[in-house]
């Protein structure tokens, strides 16, 4: 069932999402993913697309563009554990599967993680509209989470059609404490 | 399934009631089966018949470069049709009648993208939309959001009527004899779901032209197609079709032949009917592989099938839709946005001259034009989708059509908006030149997502595509018209036969290790409507590909008189000529001197483990096989000149020859004084490898098997020029049956091993 929850992290730098073809087909080789991650597809001839896209049963793996920025995405779309029931423990399991690639890839390539901006998005347009009600509705309770604390929250889109998305960016006077 | 219920409650109202109803039909079957209460099979073309079709690996076995892994989905043994696991993901398509849209559908499609599947439309050469990667669960709230914004899966897939496709240009075209759009839709919603077209043995695809000489909507590879045609009857304008039925491509290609001339436009929907009709009740049920209608009318003859159809149609029951859509013939008529306008001298942004060069298509109606979305691969992503949406919102209103050659246009664009128009589009990365040229490639899904890929035409296609644009303004023109075409496998999906160059994957040995391969297949032709199919030359790794592009194209420039098309100097230069040039690319390097052509375009994974063995030393190891089968493929090659040269009985009896070869070189593994009687040849491969069931296909079954045992029972044949043609496909198809049958009686012997992706390790 479509209860998508996406999030991102950027890279430092300006990579080539063509050297993720590999370590994604090593990481299946090697079962280094939580889940089951099932195939590896290259979708980087679409701009604004996923990139290159380690497909899974539970979650996907993006690396892939944003406004110019490489990124890494983690889309968790079923198979949510039991223990993540609450919005604030499924945005805690996204991060953390995130996270895990992210130091993985990290320790592949030696691409460097920027920490100051995540997007974090969801797609479930019958749970969560794009809507400025919806949107203000899911920006007090995000506000609340203690795992996005450290970032302030601004909504991407208000346009209907596209999903629900928020970039955080973490508040200047937090990251110098 | 709480969130299913929501969307159903959600949409209520909005879905056209007896959609409503059907899905949730198949959202109970759904559930049926889930409980075990459901036929495996019976489930299976159901599914099909709503467009939920299967993937690759979705046996939940993957070959993950190092060993076949089986891939444990949490729903276990469960299966949604045979040999197909519950939870694997797989791919819906969704019908868009002769690719007709409008921005809020193409918004739909792109918002369901996001949430059921990896953010990318795929639109296919039949004018669908694909999704892949969706789980089964979700595909009725799915259904019900396309339901809500008047789009039906119906017969997508499975043994129904599929797509009707119509040319793009429909309605706006300078040369068409009318707008065909009205009869496209008329005929797409009097077929669907009707009784008569329940109890078809397959597939059968429709498509309506406008004119005849044009590419348009393909109608010689159609089961059944239309081209239009306009008249004057007694100082009256009437309107006609020229109706061809038995068109097709696949793995024995057939022409379309002319059904009836002048057909009047009363009588389309009847005499579909009746072809229907004949087609249901005649057509090949058990044996897939010849029940599409190509065989049944090949069988029959056309001037005996023209009469059943004749017959049939006298004794349809009277339905009052035969002609009440022809009240209402202009309600799809497209009220253009803006009011007609010019250029008139305006000064051009950088990259607009190539891109109206090739994108911009002047329409008959003055000061408007059609704009060619280009999409690498026939992709667009879910972001660019919505852009695009509100870009046509703004410049055309409601017209976007998806077309065969897997692009997106905008039709009724103000010609003063052009320029405004490619910013916007250059904007979200979709004006990329270079429409209908050498650049445009299409290609099936093949290896990337088709269960029945062999190599990996997407993959080649990528790269062919990357290679051209990087030489784009040094092209020869010659060159830069040219069309090619890609298919993962001998089925056709990417319509290599009707391209310039076509390319369709297969494998070859070398080492006992797999090499992906493509049959290179020169000279089809894309106008009068894929007038003529192209012939396969031979097999070349995968990798050698792009280099034998550029000596074929390179010899074309070279040796072209005048304007000659490349079609016509494939035909000049004959297929010995030709077969010299890609001759020094056939060859595969060893494996220690160059791995990579033992992985496929874009996959980094030797290209099959499953039939690797080492051999006992370390040179070139080649079994008695490789060797008798070189000499198969050369009789198949001696039957391809021949037909060439219009000698159709030799070619006729070459290719049976050939199969002969063949099937005796796999007889040798075994039983090496076979001799050379073809009697006994034929009686051994059968007890050995027919009765046994060892040649069978995974997919074909013993499809290629009956090529053989067929020719060998019509000996001694009389061949005219379709018999010849016939057998030269059938038997350059038996003996790649032939190489697959090796490989895999090799791999039930073989361990595995190597790691192509060893450099990477520690890293």
């Amino acid at each position: 069932m479509a209860n998508k929850i996406r999030m991102t992290v950027f890279f430092e730098e300006k990579i080539d999402p063509k050297e993720a073809i590999t370590v994604f087909h090593r990481w299946l080789q090697e079962e280094s993913l939580p889940g089951l991650p099932l195939d590896v597809v290259d979708y980087r001839h679409v701009p604004l697309g996923p990139g290159v896209l380690l497909v899974g049963h539970d979650g996907d793996y993006e690396v892939h563009e944003i406004d110019g920025r490489s990124a890494l995405t983690y889309s968790q779309k079923r198979q949510w554990p039991t223990e993540a029931k609450s919005l604030t423990q499924k945005i805690e399991w996204v991060q953390t599967r995130l996270r895990f690639a992210a130091d993985l890839l990290t320790r592949s390539l030696g691409w460097t993680i920027d920490e100051e901006t995540l997007l974090l998005s969801f797609p479930d347009r019958l749970n969560n509209p794009n809507t400025p009600e919806s949107a203000e509705t899911m920006s007090k309770e995000l506000a609340t989470m203690e795992p996005l604390s450290s970032y302030r929250l601004e909504w991407v889109s208000d346009h209907q059609e596209h999903q629900l998305a928020y970039q955080l960016v973490r508040r200047v006077e937090l990251a110098k404490a | 399934m709480s969130e299913q219920t929501e969307w159903k409650e959600k949409l209520k109202g909005q879905i056209e009631p007896l959609l409503e109803q059907e899905i949730d039909l198949f959202e109970s079957q759904i559930e049926l089966k889930r409980q075990g209460k459901l036929d495996e099979k019976v489930f299976g073309e159901t599914r099909l018949r709503r467009g939920v079709y299967g993937q690759r690996y979705d046996n939940g076995q993957r070959h993950d470069g190092r060993e076949l892994r089986t891939l444990h989905f949490p729903s276990g043994s469960l299966t949604k049709g045979t040999d197909t696991v519950w939870d694997a993901p797989g791919m819906q398509r969704i019908k868009i009648p002769y690719g007709g849209l409008t921005p809020d559908q193409l918004v739909v499609m792109a918002q369901l993208a996001e949430e059921y599947s990896d953010a990318i439309l795929h639109v296919t050469t039949r004018q669908d939309i694909q999704l892949h990667f969706v789980h089964l669960e979700d595909t009725p709230d799915l259904m019900r959001r396309l339901g809500a914004v008047g789009i039906t899966t119906r017969e997508a897939c499975g043994n129904s009527v599929r797509n009707i496709t119509g040319c793009p240009l429909a309605g706006v075209c300078r040369t068409e004899a009318f707008d065909v759009t009205p009869y496209a839709d008329a005929l797409t919603w009097f077929l669907m779901g009707h009784d008569d077209i329940q109890d078809f043995g397959r597939k059968f695809k429709i498509a309506f032209s406008g004119c005849a000489h044009e590419a348009c909507g393909l109608v010689k590879m159609h089961d059944l197609g239309y081209v239009a045609r306009a008249e004057q009857v007694d100082g009256v304008a009437k309107r006609f079709f020229d109706v061809y039925v038995g068109g097709g491509l696949g793995t024995v290609p057939h022409q379309a032949k002319l059904l009836a001339e002048r057909v009047p436009e009363e009588e389309l929907l009847p005499q579909a009917q009746a072809v229907a009709r004949v087609f249901a009740r005649l057509g090949e049920k058990k044996n897939r592989n010849r029940a599409r209608l190509k065989f049944l009318v090949a069988k029959l003859g056309i001037e005996e099938f023209q009469r059943l159809v004749t017959e049939e149609r006298k004794h349809l029951p009277y339905d009052p839709r035969w002609t009440a859509y022809l009240d209402e013939l202009t309600h799809l008529d497209e009220a253009p946005l803006k009011p007609p306008s010019f250029l008139n001298g305006a000064s051009f942004p950088d990259g607009f001259d190539a891109w109206y060069a090739t994108n911009v298509y002047f329409q008959r109606q003055a000061g408007y034009t059609t704009v060619t979305v280009n999409l690498p691969l026939g992709d667009i992503s879910s972001r660019q989708a919505y852009a695009l949406a509100n870009i046509a919102r703004r410049y055309v209103g409601e017209s976007i059509r998806t077309t065969v050659e897997q692009n997106l246009v905008l039709r009724w664009v103000s010609e003063s908006d052009l320029i405004s128009l490619y910013h916007e589009l250059r904007s979200i990365g979709l004006a990329d030149p270079g429409a209908g040229t050498v650049t445009d490639i299409t290609s099936c899904p093949g290896t990337d997502t088709c269960k029945l890929g062999i190599a990996a035409s997407r993959g080649l296609a990528g790269e062919l595509r990357q290679r051209l644009i990087a030489q784009s303004g040094s092209l020869h023109p010659a060159v830069e018209k040219l069309k090619i075409k890609i298919s993962g496998c001998f089925n056709s999906c990417g319509q290599h036969h009707v391209a310039d160059i076509g390319f369709f994957g297969n494998s070859r040995r070398k080492e006992n290790r797999a090499v992906p391969h493509f049959q290179v297949v020169l000279g089809g032709q894309w106008q009068q409507n894929g007038g003529s199919y192209g012939l396969a030359i031979g097999a070349v790794p995968a990798k050698n590909i792009p280099a034998v592009f550029e000596a074929i194209t390179a010899r074309y420039v070279a040796d072209r008189d005048g304007e000659e098309t490349f079609q016509s100097w494939t035909g000049r230069l004959g297929k010995k000529e030709i077969r010299a040039i890609i001759q020094p690319f056939m060859n595969v390097p060893l494996f220690a001197e160059n791995p990579a052509y033992f992985s496929d375009w874009g996959d980094p994974r030797p290209y099959s483990l499953a039939d690797i063995g080492i051999g006992e030393c370390a040179g070139e190891v080649v079994s008695l096989f490789s060797i008798e089968v070189a000499r198969a493929e050369g009789e198949a090659f001696d039957a391809l000149v021949a037909l060439d040269e219009n000698r159709f009985q030799e070619a006729a009896e070459r290719a049976y020859s050939a199969m002969v070869l063949a099937a005796r070189a796999l007889i040798r593994n075994e039983f090496i004084d076979i001799g050379d009687d073809s009697n006994r040849i034929v009686q051994e491969f059968k007890t050995r490898f027919v009765d046994t069931q060892r040649f069978y296909d995974k997919y074909a079954k013993g499809k290629f098997a009956q090529y053989l045992l067929e020719a060998h029972h019509a000996q001694p044949l009389l061949a005219n020029a379709d018999v010849a043609h016939r057998l030269v496909e059938e038997a350059n198809l038996f003996i790649e049956a032939a190489h697959a049958c090796d490989a895999r009686l090799a791999a039930a012997a073989a361990p595995a091993v190597p790691d192509l992706l060893k450099g990477l390790k520690g890293k």
